[in-house]
């Protein structure tokens, strides 16, 4: 080889690192994947401090756009605008009261049809299988119903390996708070699929008559499928302040079927 | 728009009627006063069933009045008393009983309030009676069947309204014929009934098939001689159809399968039952400490008894609680968790596993009792021995409960399900600091 080429071809190695370094230099972009899209149900009686909570964290920052919407919303079909439904504290009761029918109806179509849904604590309720109100979105009954008014109070949570995959990487026993969340256990509807254990209670709560020993064991956080959309259900509270919010954010993110 | 005044007229009639109803439901109970002249050991004994919305009971002591009491109250709650017994050995209970209404306004204590006036008072049949003359004037808003016994043999029931009464002598034989009064929810004063009325006579008046159970299984009894095992175990867990025949596979049914629903609508242990008492009184000259309120806490059917004195010094952990006492608690759960959607009927899976679990230690405690009383008879207990005693009987039931309550916690974990989807590994959890 020529020095000529040598010479050119040293150029072209050191113009090639020099290429390199400068792409290298320039500042990261944020990912391109899209943000999560998702509705926060609440309405003016609910008394719940879910929604306000639950936007500290779901952030752009975080991959999340949040929208608190209505039940009326719902009804008008906006739920066609998100790829998840949230459904935080309150009363299941309650909020499957003020969905009225033709809003229940949306939700399960929306979830039906690949939305995803987060339930938590009354939100778990309702997505049950166990109340005449209930959506009947998730295989799940609630064991020891006569005394839901069990009381609240920070509990510790073990989750199982699904759990660890699902909602923590790092951590599988977690403090975290409980207020008269359901104690989930499997129901047996033919028309719908199983339920996964992502988590179970391994604190009690037994004030207000609840029987020691009832709560113990039974499921704090499970998930499954409904049509195309996926469900998630948490009895116990990760939103609150200074609670475990990887958690929620994890279980949004995973009910999203983000790609 | 012109308002149809008979429309309106029936709509509001048939609204009464529904609110009537429901009120009637739920308050309803099953009662017997028993002489002491058709049980086997010749001691009285008075029955009830408790239904109510109330549905968190305990027992409490009552120990500010001239007379020492222990009764079964509404959790919490000390200003009335549903069942209980004195010192002096008078028991008491009641049903209520709405046709005893008067349209005129009533002041003065209703039924629980004035159960407890009774037995902070009375000694006897017969100072019940006193109260009532006293009351007769003064007034009260009781509607209701009192059942009292007392520790001289007395044995009678009273339906009572605001400011009359009736008495029914159990003893009587001219009243009582078979030895026994019982009364659900109905006042043979208020309907111009006989004093025990046939099925006939009754037609489909409300609790008329409770009421006809109940004679019926205490007229089986009657040539063996009526005790305190078979009205706890027979009689308070009674499940009978409409007809009045039993459920197979239940405590006075065919040895066959249970069917998988029980409606409970005419049934004497019901989904609204919240309690149940059994008192054996004592036979005169007996000491009337030895008198014992047998306590079951929670539906019978998904509970145990524990037998209660008024000497006792304080009143078992398991029975006292102002939320609900814990053994009833538990009664609670096991019920909610066989019951059916509508709130209405019993699924029957886990009956005959509670039932096998429950009522051998309910036998060992009749039979430890039984021994405990005869053995007080000769030698005398103190106070201190009765209240260790009552412990161990309470520990004996809750640990009973406590397992049940185990077991039944295991069956709703493994309960057979659908298979879950399997979903595709997650490669992204959010973190957040």
């Amino acid at each position: 080889m020529s020095r000529l080429s040598n010479l050119l071809l040293s150029c072209l190695v050191v113009l090639g690192i020099t290429g390199s370094l400068s792409r290298a230099d320039e500042p990261t972009k944020p990912e391109t994947s899209p943000l999560v899209r998702v509705a926060i149900f609440d309405f003016p009686e609910s008394k719940s401090g879910g929604p306000a909570n639950l936007q500290q964290f779901l952030t752009p920052e975080n991959g999340f756009q949040c929208t608190v919407i209505s039940s009326e919303n719902i009804r008008s079909g906006a739920l066609k605008n998100f790829d998840v439904v949230v459904f935080p504290g309150g009363s299941g009761g309650g909020q499957a009261k003020q969905l009225k029918p033709e809003g229940r109806e949306a939700v399960r179509t929306f979830v039906k049809n690949g939305g995803g849904y987060v339930g938590i604590c009354a939100g778990a309720y309702l997505a049950s299988s166990h109340y005449d109100w209930s959506l009947n979105l998730i295989n799940a009954r609630v064991w020891d119903r006569s005394h839901w008014k069990r009381g609240q109070k920070n509990v510790s949570i073990q989750l199982t390996p699904a759990g660890q995959e699902v909602l923590s990487k790092t951590n599988s026993k977690i403090k975290i708070y409980y207020a008269n969340g359901p104690l989930l256990v499997p129901d047996n509807e033919p028309d719908l699929p199983g339920y996964e254990v992502l988590a179970t209670f391994e604190s009690e709560v037994a004030r207000n008559g609840a029987p020691a020993e009832a709560m113990v064991g039974t499921h704090a956080i499970i998930r499954s499928q409904f049509g195309s959309g996926r469900v998630i259900c948490f009895s116990p509270h990760a939103e609150t302040k200074d609670g475990p919010h990887s958690l929620i954010a994890s279980g949004i993110y995973w009910a999203s079927n983000a790609k | 728009m012109p308002v149809n005044g008979s429309r309106l007229l029936r709509t509001l009639m048939l609204l009464l009627l529904i609110t009537h109803s429901f009120d009637l439901t739920a308050r309803a109970c099953t009662t017997a006063v028993i002489s002491g002249k058709v049980t086997a050991d010749g001691r009285p004994l008075l029955w009830k069933n408790r239904d109510t919305s109330n549905i968190h009971n305990e027992v409490a002591l009552f120990t500010e009045g001239p007379l020492r009491a222990v009764a079964v109250v509404n959790a919490g709650a000390r200003t009335s008393v549903w069942m209980g017994m004195n010192e002096a050995g008078f028991c008491i209970e009641n049903s209520l009983s709405k046709d005893l209404a008067t349209k005129d306004k009533k002041t003065g204590p209703g039924n629980g309030r004035f159960m407890k006036q009774a037995l902070e008072t009375c000694k006897t049949v017969a100072d019940f009676q006193k109260l009532l003359d006293e009351t007769n004037q003064t007034g009260r808003r009781t509607l209701s069947n009192f059942g009292v016994i007392d520790a001289q043999g007395g044995a009678a029931l009273f339906e009572t309204g605001p400011t009359s009464y009736n008495m029914f002598d159990a003893n009587d034989p001219a009243t009582a014929p078979h030895g026994y009064i019982v009364r659900s929810n109905f006042a043979t004063t208020a309907r111009d009934f006989p004093a025990n009325p046939t099925p006939q006579q009754l037609g489909e008046i409300y609790s008329a098939e409770r009421y006809c159970q109940a004679c019926s299984r205490l007229e089986l009894q009657k040539p063996k001689g009526i005790t305190v095992d078979y009205l706890i175990r027979n009689l308070t867990r009674d499940l009978s159809g409409k007809t009045g025949s039993p459920f197979p596979g239940t405590v006075n049914g065919s040895a066959k399968k249970l069917p998988a629903i029980i409606k409970t609508d005419n049934t004497i242990s019901r989904t609204t039952t919240v309690s149940a008492a059994v008192f054996q009184g004592v036979k005169p000259g007996e000491d009337p400490g030895l008198a014992t309120m047998w306590t079951i806490l929670g539906d019978p059917s998904f509970s145990i008894a524990v037998p209660c004195w008024v000497e006792v010094q304080e009143i078992a952990d398991p029975l006292v609680d102002d939320k609900g006492a814990e053994l009833g608690e538990i009664a609670i759960t096991l019920r909610a968790w066989s019951k059916t959607e509508d709130g209405k009927a019993i699924n029957t899976e886990f009956l005959p596993g509670i039932w096998a679990d429950l009522w051998p230690v309910e036998d060992n405690i009749l039979k430890l009792t039984s021994q405990f009383q005869t053995a007080r008879k000769e030698h005398g207990f103190s106070a201190g021995a009765v209240t260790r005693f009552h412990q161990k009987m309470a520990s004996l039931a809750m640990t009973a409960m406590q397992q049940e309550l185990r077991e039944m916690k295991q069956a709703a974990l493994t309960l057979p399900s659908p298979q879950p989807p399997r979903f595709a590994p997650v490669k992204k959890t959010i973190v957040i600091p």
